[in-house]
């Protein structure tokens, strides 16, 4: 077992332990994180496609209707991102928020931190559907005001599947206008990679086994509130993608792209 | 025949009453008096994104009243007038401003500095300022 790998059972473990021990003053006191929130938006997404058998039904692109909501109490959350509001890599996501502090906030979660990805395989025509697993991991959210981090660390798809990733972002006021940008690194170990890029010789394409690597994201958005209910958004982000996807007989390019313009309604 | 005749008539009453309405709707406005003095702000509101945050807007002070005279308007973001007016019933205001918490503009009599009419510009927002807030999510 390497060193990282120790290194992050040992924090999920310690992580549990501490989840173990804190219910009892959670409950004890108001969760502030505890309440209800919901948008609902339409708008007009691209995304460059660096899948090379990518299934076509599997749009990415074109008017997207888009829900992002959230639903807290006690503690136990429940997150539900699709659509255009779609910035992160989880769908669905649930858990615990064990501890609160003036600036970090501590989640178990379960999550996905994968898209599911569908191939149409020349020559065999097979359909290769890459399923993304749910897996319990630890979610640490910073607030500073206008700065915002966020850190996961978690199993993921694949036999012995690690993620790991932090977020920085920034906000900016001009005028009614809120700007941001964000920085992003994602780790991802050989499991995973290979559980959404490998190829086996009887799937058509060459024998493909892709290493752990670092995944760089960047992204610049703004919102601006049409009225106490809707709000319009656009952002625009681009994705360095490790070796270990590049490489993959599946994909072409190192880079994604993209953009979406939205307006949503904030319940 | 005979229902024919019926549905005629009903095709025609209908077409009165729906001509008609409009017209009894506007002479009910306009045999309405006006409701002197009044002071209208707009936009209605000032919308900022997030609670506490500052709300900038660009307004608009519309005011009238009936007798003609020296008025001098006010907001409860400075001391001084905004601007007077003499030999004046009605006047128009605009102004840029940041704002932190609802306006409020009056209008005074310029001699007896007593108070004619006033209007609140309320501040608005979409999200609740809130530690870890959903909202913010949208940046990941």
């Amino acid at each position: 077992m390497n060193t990282f790998k120790l290194l992050f059972i040992t924090t999920l473990h310690v992580i549990s332990f501490i989840m173990l021990i804190t219910p009892t003053h959670a409950s004890a006191e108001e969760n502030i994180r505890d309440g209800a929130y919901l948008d609902i938006g339409v708008g007009q997404t691209y995304k460059s496609d660096p899948f090379k058998y990518h299934n076509p039904n599997d749009r990415d692109n074109g008017l997207v209707l888009g829900v992002n909501g959230r639903y807290q109490k006690k503690g136990f959350f429940v997150e539900l991102r699709l659509g255009a509001s779609e910035q992160g890599k989880s769908r669905l996501a649930y858990g615990y928020n064990f501890l609160n502090t003036e600036h970090w906030s501590y989640d178990f979660q379960i999550a996905t931190n994968h898209k599911d990805l569908e191939h149409k395989l020349p020559h065999s025509n097979v359909n290769s559907r890459r399923v993304s697993n749910v897996s319990s991991g630890l979610r640490i959210l910073g607030d500073y005001g206008n700065t915002h981090l966020r850190f996961i660390a978690a199993k993921a798809s694949g036999a012995g599947g690690l993620y790991a990733a932090g977020w920085l972002s920034q906000n900016y006021q001009y005028n009614n206008w809120n700007f941001y940008s964000t920085a992003g690194i994602e780790y991802r170990n050989e499991d995973v990679v290979n559980h959404f890029y490998a190829i086996n010789e009887v799937e058509g394409l060459p024998y493909y086994r892709g290493k752990a690597g670092l995944e760089y994201t960047g992204q610049v958005g703004a919102s601006y509130p049409i009225n106490e209910d809707w709000v319009f958004e656009g952002f625009v982000r681009a994705t360095l993608l490790p070796s270990g996807v590049s490489e993959s007989p599946l994909v072409d390019g190192n880079k994604v792209v993209e953009a979406a313009m939205v307006v949503k309604y904030v319940f | 025949m005979f229902s024919s005749f019926i549905n005629k008539i009903f095709i025609l009453l209908t077409i009165i009453t729906l001509f008609a309405l409009p017209n009894v709707a506007l002479s009910t406005q306009a045999e309405q008096p006006a409701n002197l003095p009044e002071l209208k702000i707009i936009p209605t509101k000032c919308v900022s994104l997030q609670q506490e945050q500052v709300c900038y807007v660009n307004v608009t002070v519309v005011w009238q009243v009936i007798d003609i005279g020296g008025y001098c308007l006010f907001s409860s973001l400075q001391r001084n007038s905004l601007q007077c007016w003499s030999s004046a019933k009605q006047g128009t205001f605009s102004e840029e401003v940041e704002m932190t918490d609802d306006l409020v503009y009056t209008l005074t009599d310029k001699k007896s500095e007593l108070e004619i009419v006033s209007n609140r510009l309320p501040l608005a927002w979409v999200y609740k300022k809130e530690k870890f807030s959903h909202s913010s999510w949208r940046l990941f």
